[in-house]
């Protein structure tokens, strides 16, 4: 679970890694970024 | 947006600021004084809205289905019935048991009354045209935070925490049940459909998974910063204060970026924008860490002008990419794949 379970688990990552727990959520932003470009404009009719 | 659309667009945006506000803005004000009052951790309040988001994801396809079916009045009407039930549990909860049981109800009806549900309802009522009222409504809602955590903890500090959710229940049953009920369109023969209705076929290809990827990392970020942003401020060097402080610029900066997607890049595909909303949490962070803890408003103003376009195009994008043709089951099907990050087969076997 990710969203659900998210708030928890920063927790832990914030006692663990400080403010660098950035580092985390900015690479998940960059990650659905770069699928972002995977994506098309209009799927195809099945 | 048109002149016609403005009265639905005003009742959902009002309906949903409520949902939100009595659902997913509680805990941050109410986790320490229940827990104080049961004596126990405050993280089993947080474990337990935990499991109501869970709850809400999985049951997003049936919501969409039904959406799909008869249309958003009954599905959001049970909402308002279904969040006020779960509070007012929650106002007499005195055990962990209870308190569970009332998030659990809650999560029910956060999955029937938050915005997957809301952006269902708007494709089902205005098809592809649904782009400006879903703007429109994330434009009002996006105040749920500023108008919700000081009343809750108005409330907590003038009535006490239990009274404070049987108020929130009352507000449901007086204000946001007859808005649902008589203000959204009825669907035509909707019993009929409902009665004949098989379920659809949604083949889970790349660009479902894709979609769902997305939205799973772009939330994980958005549940996280919505709990502990002040918490990774303070360890980035900000003051309590200044923390704080930030963490009240978030909304308006929400509501800023939504005008600007609801202005400007409305003209474009909301592919452009949903980049562009990406980009806004990593470039605040690379500031705060050059800058530290004294860049913690500017990190705020980012993170939440990305958050706020990013809830937009929650709705826009998978409309903008597959249509307006079982729009909000399709909805649903992205927001049960967020919450199961690791594709399973049994996710996805059933549709």
């Amino acid at each position: 679970m990710s969203q659900a379970a998210a708030p928890l688990l920063f927790g832990f990552l914030i006692d663990a890694m400080g403010s660098r727990v950035l580092i985390v959520s900015s690479v998940l932003s960059l990650a659905a970024f770069a699928a972002l470009f995977l994506l098309p404009e209009k799927a195809s009719q099945r | 947006m048109s002149g016609r659309q403005l009265p639905v667009i005003l009742a959902l945006g009002t309906t949903q600021t409520l949902a939100w506000a009595s659902s997913v803005y509680l805990p941050a004000i109410l986790a320490d004084p229940i827990a104080r009052d049961l004596g126990i951790s405050s993280n089993w309040i947080f474990a337990a809205y935990s499991a109501a988001l869970a709850l809400a994801a999985v049951l997003g396809p049936q919501v969409g289905r039904q959406i799909d079916r008869v249309g958003g009045r009954p599905v959001l009407s049970a909402s308002n019935m279904t969040l006020a039930a779960g509070l007012v549990l929650l106002g007499f909860a005195n055990s962990i048991p209870m308190l569970m049981a009332a998030w659990l109800v809650l999560g029910v009806g956060m999955g029937y009354g938050l915005y997957d549900a809301a952006f269902g309802v708007l494709g089902r009522i205005y098809g592809e045209a649904a782009r400006g009222p879903i703007t429109g409504i994330t434009l009002i809602a996006g105040f749920a935070s500023t108008v919700g955590w000081p009343l809750t903890a108005l409330g907590v500090q003038t009535i006490g925490w239990r009274d404070t959710c049987l108020a929130w229940a009352a507000a449901h049953l007086l204000i946001g049940l007859p808005l649902n009920m008589f203000m959204l369109p009825a669907i035509k023969h909707a019993k009929a459909a409902a009665e004949t209705a098989t379920k659809p076929h949604i083949p889970i290809d790349r660009s479902m998974i894709l979609l769902a990827f997305i939205f799973a990392a772009a939330w994980t970020v958005t549940g996280a910063m919505a709990a502990q942003l002040p918490r990774i401020l303070e360890a980035a060097g900000a003051t309590t204060l200044q923390a704080v402080s930030a963490g009240a610029l978030i909304g308006p900066a929400q509501v800023v970026a939504r005008i600007v997607e609801a202005s400007v890049l409305k003209r474009y595909h909301p592919l452009l924008s949903t980049k562009l909303a990406c980009l806004m949490h990593p470039l605040g962070a690379a500031i705060v860490a050059v800058f530290g803890g004294a860049a913690a408003s500017v990190f705020a103003i980012f993170h939440g002008a990305g958050n706020g376009v990013i809830t937009i195009s929650r709705g826009t994008l998978p409309l903008a990419i597959f249509g307006p043709h079982n729009y909000a089951y399709r909805l649903g099907i992205t927001v049960r794949r967020r919450a199961c990050r690791k594709p399973r087969h049994r996710c996805c076997s059933g549709f």
